[in-house]
């Protein structure tokens, strides 16, 4: 009988942890949820983002070697990482939707000056990020840009949306959505 | 009394009846070829939209002769081709004998020694004006053209960074051609052809922003049968703006229960009408989710309203809203919609047409409309209309 107890004991215990071990997927990721920890990707280039620090602002722009269209605004975020790096302003390039790794390193030593600030490897299928990012936001299709501060998603965005007088809202803490948008001339 | 004014004032008077009287009465045309008599006993075909209405007709050419003869509203977009094949391929496209232009009311003439892809086209003013954009456009063509060829050269030699750079080249002349057709349409408020360019670029829902630009048209284009097409979009945006009464409709749930927008008074109402299967379909599906999310909270209900092809079977629609995860009250307008237009009191109240489709509105607890014009792809629509609602 005291053999049985323990059994079931250790057996509880076993469940437990491996239940604890296993991270339970984020099922959606909207403007206004709660953020606290980025997903665990290959830093290969700059500073890793762990945990999100509450005063500083995130600019998260999803990319991949083969869209066009990504690559296109990088000298852009180049230029902004660039002029507020100071400024608690942390920009990263999230490579997302490809799987190999060696092509983003070769991207990256071919176009060094092009992103000079944090670049990270999503990992492709399967991937934490994909997990925790891509499918609880809905990203379908690249570039997309994600705005974080105050460990909130504030904003889900294209690059062309992000500019020098959104960056000063977010650093002033009187951003929003509306007010950003009007800053784009239709 | 100045007899002169007087005579001004009936002749204006006279004209804008007789205009109006004739404004979508049907015009003659007739349009004689001859083009090389080696075309001789081939089908000449004609297609053309009257009104809006797809017409097609055809004759034998002999000698190179042939005529035909109709009846048009507005100055009609026209295609003929020589013998044409059953079926256009990528392989037979190059060697086919067509030729675009516009029909005006009168006489149109096509000459030419070989067929109708080198024959001059002389009609009417609406012709005039394709013509001289053609002429317009043809530095671009002609660069564009040598790009091709250089890219199929680069292609072969496997130079991937001079087809990007072609490419890139290539989207920058195909933009050039958006600013002639601005520069065209300011230029040319009195021409059919302007607001012709103008409508393709705007087939979707008139926004209500775009007025203006509209009323930039001569009065003679606008009263046009496509100029009061668009001046009704404007009304009916104007019937849908935020603040006036959202239009009563009455459709069947899944349960084949009817359900009537009255019924949800005293409840916010998100209703979206749409067909589905369009391109980023996915996306707008996984945004509605989003919006249901930013709502819940918000004592609104939550409508999608289906709309299909004739095509489709009926129980598509069940499958649609299981891979969709539309969780909320799913209603239907089956029918509602084709390629003409609106046919269903809802779809016209609604202006819904498959070039609209998808299209939203949020409405008060009291019946009123508090958004409409609404951008289903933005990621930030779910927030900004949980703003609206106090």
């Amino acid at each position: 009988m005291r053999k049985l107890a323990v059994l079931i004991l250790v057996i509880t215990v076993m469940t437990i942890g491996s239940l604890s071990a296993q991270r339970i997927a984020r099922e959606y990721l909207d403007v206004g949820d709660t953020i606290n920890v980025y997903p665990k990707v290959e830093w290969i280039k700059g500073n890793p983002t762990g945990k999100f620090d509450p005063n500083k602002v995130y600019i998260i722009d999803l990319w991949a070697t083969w869209c066009k269209p990504c690559i296109a605004a990088m000298p852009h975020f180049n230029a902004m990482a660039s002029k507020y790096k100071n400024q608690g302003v942390v920009f990263i390039a999230q490579d997302v939707m490809e799987d190999d790794r060696q092509k983003v390193v070769d991207f990256l030593k071919a176009n060094d000056k092009m992103m000079e600030f944090d670049v990270a490897f999503g990992g492709g299928k399967g991937s934490d990020f994909e997990r925790e990012w891509i499918k609880p936001a809905g990203v379908s299709a690249i570039p997309q840009t994600f705005i974080i501060k105050g460990n909130k998603l504030l904003w889900q965005t294209s690059p062309e949306m992000i500019n020098e007088r959104v960056i000063e809202m977010l650093i002033k803490g009187d951003f929003s959505i509306e007010k950003a948008k009007k800053t784009i001339p239709h | 009394m100045n007899i002169l004014k007087i005579n001004v004032q009936s002749l204006v008077t006279l004209s804008l009846l007789f205009f109006s009287v004739n404004a979508f009465s049907q015009n003659k045309f007739i349009i004689k070829g001859q083009l090389s008599q080696e075309i001789n006993g081939k089908k000449i075909l004609l297609s053309y939209k009257n009104n809006g209405v797809i017409t097609e007709d055809s004759t034998k050419a002999e000698m190179g002769k042939f005529i035909f003869k109709g009846l048009i509203g507005d100055p009609a977009y026209a295609r003929i081709s020589v013998d044409p094949p059953a079926m256009t391929t990528m392989q037979n496209v190059k060697s086919l004998d067509v030729r675009d232009f516009f029909i005006d009311a009168g006489e149109i003439l096509i000459t030419g020694s070989g067929g109708v892809k080198t024959a001059a086209i002389k009609g009417g003013k609406t012709q005039a004006d394709y013509q001289k954009r053609f002429e317009l456009y043809r530095p671009v063509q002609a660069r564009v053209d040598s790009l091709n060829t250089l890219i199929a050269g680069y292609k072969e030699n496997g130079n991937n960074k001079a087809i990007d750079a072609a490419r890139l080249e290539m989207n920058a002349e195909f933009s050039k051609t958006a600013k002639i057709d601005s520069n065209f349409i300011r230029e040319n408020p009195g021409s059919f052809l302007s607001l012709d360019i103008w409508r393709s670029k705007h087939r979707g829902t008139l926004r209500s922003s775009f007025e203006p630009e509209f009323m930039r048209f001569s009065p003679i284009v606008r009263n046009t049968f496509a100029g009061r097409e668009i001046q009704a979009k404007f009304d009916l945006a104007k019937k849908l703006a935020p603040g006036q009464p959202a239009p009563e409709f009455k459709l069947k749930d899944t349960a084949g229960k009817e359900v009537s927008l009255s019924s949800l008074r005293g409840k916010n109402v998100f209703v979206c009408f749409y067909m589905p299967d369009f391109m980023n379909y996915d996306a707008f599906t996984f945004n509605l989710g989003r919006i249901n999310r930013a709502l819940k909270d918000k004592n609104t209900v939550m409508v999608t309203v289906y709309y299909s092809y004739s095509d489709r079977p009926a129980s598509y629609w069940m499958e649609t809203i299981k891979k969709s995860n539309f969780n909320w009250m799913n209603l239907n307008d089956i029918g509602g919609v084709n390629e003409a237009g609106s046919l269903s009191s809802t779809a016209k109240a609604y202006g819904l047409t498959f070039y609209t489709l998808p299209n939203a509105l949020l409405i008060g607890e009291d019946g009123n409309i508090l958004a409409s014009q609404l951008k289903l792809n933005d990621t930030g629509l779910g927030q900004e209309l949980a703003q609206l609602i106090k």
